[in-house]
């Protein structure tokens, strides 16, 4: 071992140099340096057996997990199309929330009473209870007891179905892709995972349908 | 270190299976490896899982401003940070921390040179002393094309910090690498 000291270039120098994260024209000088200098070069040498050794390293192979990797890899997928559909979400809400907001300002102005639209002709939601069910799933989930109803003659297409409640939850996905056929009435549950001591609360409990054609909305207001 | 082709990464922000799968696929390696480097081998997997949840769930935010190996890297070295101060919390350090400082310059001798099994031994273990941001560092330069800037973007510091942490963590290494 030797401690030298270096009257050109400095280990600082060396150690971007092998970096390559130098200007060029200093980068030549310090290359032509090196021909006459061996104290230069074996700092440069003792920092490339460091840096050469780090990247050998590197490529010691992890272990393979093929479990984990499909595990993973399932619930990124639910992520992502969670996260795409409470953007989207929100976006609409934002969208709705202007024309509401625009609705009232024109009716405000010109006093012509505002008519609803509806948005899926004959098909019709209505939330049946909302209940905190603790014991057959896990974790305790508030359970909205939902009856979908499509008196059209065309089949429902709902993209996604959205609850939203007091307990903190603004909107949340909790289904997507479901087919209601003409005539048929649907009774389905849908499940929001809430606290282990989560109780209900009063206000607004809220399922939303995202169809093809427009939005259905059932709501239960609890005291 | 391959890149994800744009396609792939557009599948992936649409929550495709097989896309982030190949994402997986791609990034596993030096994800893990830093992970080994930073909180040991043990751990290295949780870190690894957690790493990745992250990137799925913000892969869909993912700019662009940034390879995409830097990004996913940067994510890897936020959760080790994350996961050391939560191993601090928890235990009583049993000697004080190293300090972020120069050592002397220290040369390899000869021997030490060669590249072998033991070489690499010794530096793994050298690497495993080192201060926790030179360990980033001279981790993630040990990945190609790990330019200054893209480190930087990683740790979320300046150009000069890691100019200065690498060359710091070099010369620590050959200290910790002769004192054997």
């Amino acid at each position: 071992m030797s401690t030298q000291v270096f009257e050109h270039y400095s280990p600082q120098d060396w150690s971007a140099y092998l970096d390559g994260e130098l200007p060029a024209a200093r980068r030549d000088a310090m290359r032509e340096h090196l021909r006459g200098c061996p104290s230069c070069s074996a700092v440069l040498r003792s920092f490339e057996a460091v840096q050469h050794g780090a990247e050998l390293l590197a490529q010691e192979p992890a272990p393979a997990r093929p479990q984990l990797r499909t595990r993973l890899v399932s619930v990124g997928a639910a992520m992502v199309v969670q996260n795409r559909s409470r953007r989207r979400w929100m976006l609409w809400l934002a969208a709705v929330v202007a024309v509401v907001v625009f609705a009232g300002l024109a009716a405000v102005f010109w006093g012509e009473p505002q008519q609803t639209r509806a948005v899926a002709s004959k098909a019709r939601v209505t939330l049946d209870r909302v209940l905190i069910t603790r014991y057959f799933v896990e974790p305790p989930s508030l359970e909205y007891d939902v009856t979908i109803h499509n008196g059209d003659t065309r089949p429902l297409e709902i993209i996604r179905v959205i609850v939203s409640d007091p307990l903190g939850e603004k909107e949340r996905p909790v289904a997507e892709a479901l087919r209601v056929e003409p005539g048929q009435t649907l009774q389905r549950v849908f499940l929001r995972p809430v606290g282990e001591h989560a109780q209900l609360r009063p206000g607004r409990y809220r399922v939303l349908l995202e169809t093809s054609d427009g939005r259905l909305v059932a709501e239960k207001t609890a005291p | 270190m391959t890149e994800l082709d744009a396609e792939t990464l557009r599948r992936c922000r649409r929550g495709e299976p097989a896309a982030l799968g190949a994402l997986y696929d791609c990034y596993r390696q030096p994800v893990f490896y830093l992970a080994r480097r930073m909180v040991g081998e043990t751990e290295a997997e949780d870190v690894c899982q957690e790493t990745f949840i992250a990137v799925f769930r913000a892969v869909a935010k993912f700019e662009g401003n940034s390879k995409l190996s830097t990004w996913v890297l940067a994510v890897a070295t936020r959760v080790c940070l994350m996961h050391l101060r939560k191993r601090r919390r928890m235990e009583t350090p049993a000697e004080p921390a190293i300090a972020d400082e120069t050592e002397p310059m220290t040369l390899l001798s000869p021997s030490h040179e060669l590249l072998n099994k033991e070489f690499l031994k010794q530096l793994a273990d050298a690497m495993d002393r080192l201060p926790e941001n030179q360990r980033v560092a001279v981790s993630l330069r040990s990945f190609d094309e790990m330019s200054y800037e893209e480190i930087a973007r990683a740790m979320n510091c300046r150009l000069e910090q890691v100019r200065a942490t690498l060359f710091r963590a070099r010369c620590r290494l050959l200290k910790l690498l002769e004192d054997r």
